[in-house]
């Protein structure tokens, strides 16, 4: 099997995994199901380093979104203390 | 982004991954939104989420994995036979590129002084071998190393520019970008960014650089019209190549 197919099926199976163990632990905050989709999307994409037709929007994508997730964090903290 | 890129990318055909990734964005995106607004679940959401980046990347992996670099190696590669050819045969009048035959395009090169521009009709009724005879003086048939798939992917109907930017800058990634003018029977062909650079000073005084000779190829094969190399001129990695199209009664 290629290495291109073989990334976007790991992807699949990772995202199943990931989003049906939170689930089974009653996760209900969707930025960590989110933040942990990006993790897993950053470590997969940098093993198999497959290449892209165009500029990665999804990586893009999903960093934006986490570090929008991350300063609403910061924020949240910072504004009960 | 390179908006060119974009271009031929959606004109490309939709092959089964991209079907299959675009039918799971839009499945996803639509599930995500069910879930998250009616349904209220937040573990579908994320599943709708997880389906749409799933599909956004099977969208942009490309169908030929092959790496341009090694395209460009193999080519650069393939090119010592054809000097090893010209060195032998002692050629040192510039090439004529000649329109495809049996979909085919080809390099004619004059193997004594002051015979390509007169013989190029009769060259191209030649018999299509390496070593041939054009008007009973000797000449070489090159075929280049530009396959016919990838000039039949241009189209009949394709610019110049258009068909130039495609197979150098898209498809063999040797360039940066390509500009392409004309003037009467001159073609003036600007190439940027040359990324491709090979130590055969037999092959430069006869074919032009490697990007010149595929652009002879590539140009020879949309005018549909033998083109004479006339001079090239390399400034560091920019290289401009005149090209002169040859017509009946020219």
């Amino acid at each position: 099997m290629d290495r291109q197919k073989l990334y976007v099926e790991t992807l699949g199976v990772v995202f199943s995994v990931m989003t049906i163990w939170l689930s089974a632990y009653n996760e209900q905050r969707l930025e960590v199901y989110v933040s942990l989709f990006a993790a897993g999307y950053f470590a997969i994409t940098a093993l198999f380093r497959p290449r892209k037709r165009l500029f990665d929007v999804v990586g893009a994508g999903l960093f934006l979104v986490f570090c929008y997730m991350v300063a609403m964090k910061v924020l949240d903290i910072l504004s009960t203390v | 982004m390179n908006l060119t890129r974009v271009r031929e990318y959606l004109h490309e055909d939709v092959d089964q991954y991209t079907a299959a990734g675009i039918g799971l964005v839009v499945f996803g995106a639509l599930f995500a939104d069910l879930a998250f607004l009616i349904l209220l679940s937040v573990p579908l959401t994320a599943l709708g989420i997880s389906c749409v980046v799933l599909g956004i990347t099977t969208v942009l992996i490309p169908k030929n994995p092959i790496l341009a670099s090694n395209i460009r190696s193999m080519i650069k590669g393939s090119c010592l036979n054809i000097e090893a050819l010209l060195e032998e045969f002692d050629a040192e009048e510039r090439c004529v590129y000649l329109p495809p035959r049996d979909g085919r395009v080809f390099a004619y090169v004059p193997l004594k002084a002051g015979h390509g521009l007169s013989n190029v009709w009769q060259a191209m009724e030649a018999p299509i071998r390496v070593v041939t005879e054009v008007g009973g003086e000797p000449g070489l048939m090159i075929f280049l190393p530009v396959s016919n798939d990838m000039l039949s992917s241009i189209g009949g109907d394709s610019k110049a520019e258009e068909a130039l930017s495609n197979i150098l800058v898209e498809q063999l990634e040797f360039l940066e970008s390509v500009k392409e003018a004309e003037s009467g029977d001159k073609v003036v062909v600007r190439m940027s960014g040359s990324r491709v650079e090979t130590d055969l000073p037999r092959f430069k005084k006869v074919l032009g650089s490697l990007p010149t000779s595929i652009a002879g190829c590539v140009l020879a094969f949309v005018f549909d019209k033998p083109l004479a190399l006339i001079e090239e001129e390399v400034s560091g990695r920019v290289i401009t190549a005149t090209f002169e199209v040859q017509t009946k009664n020219g």
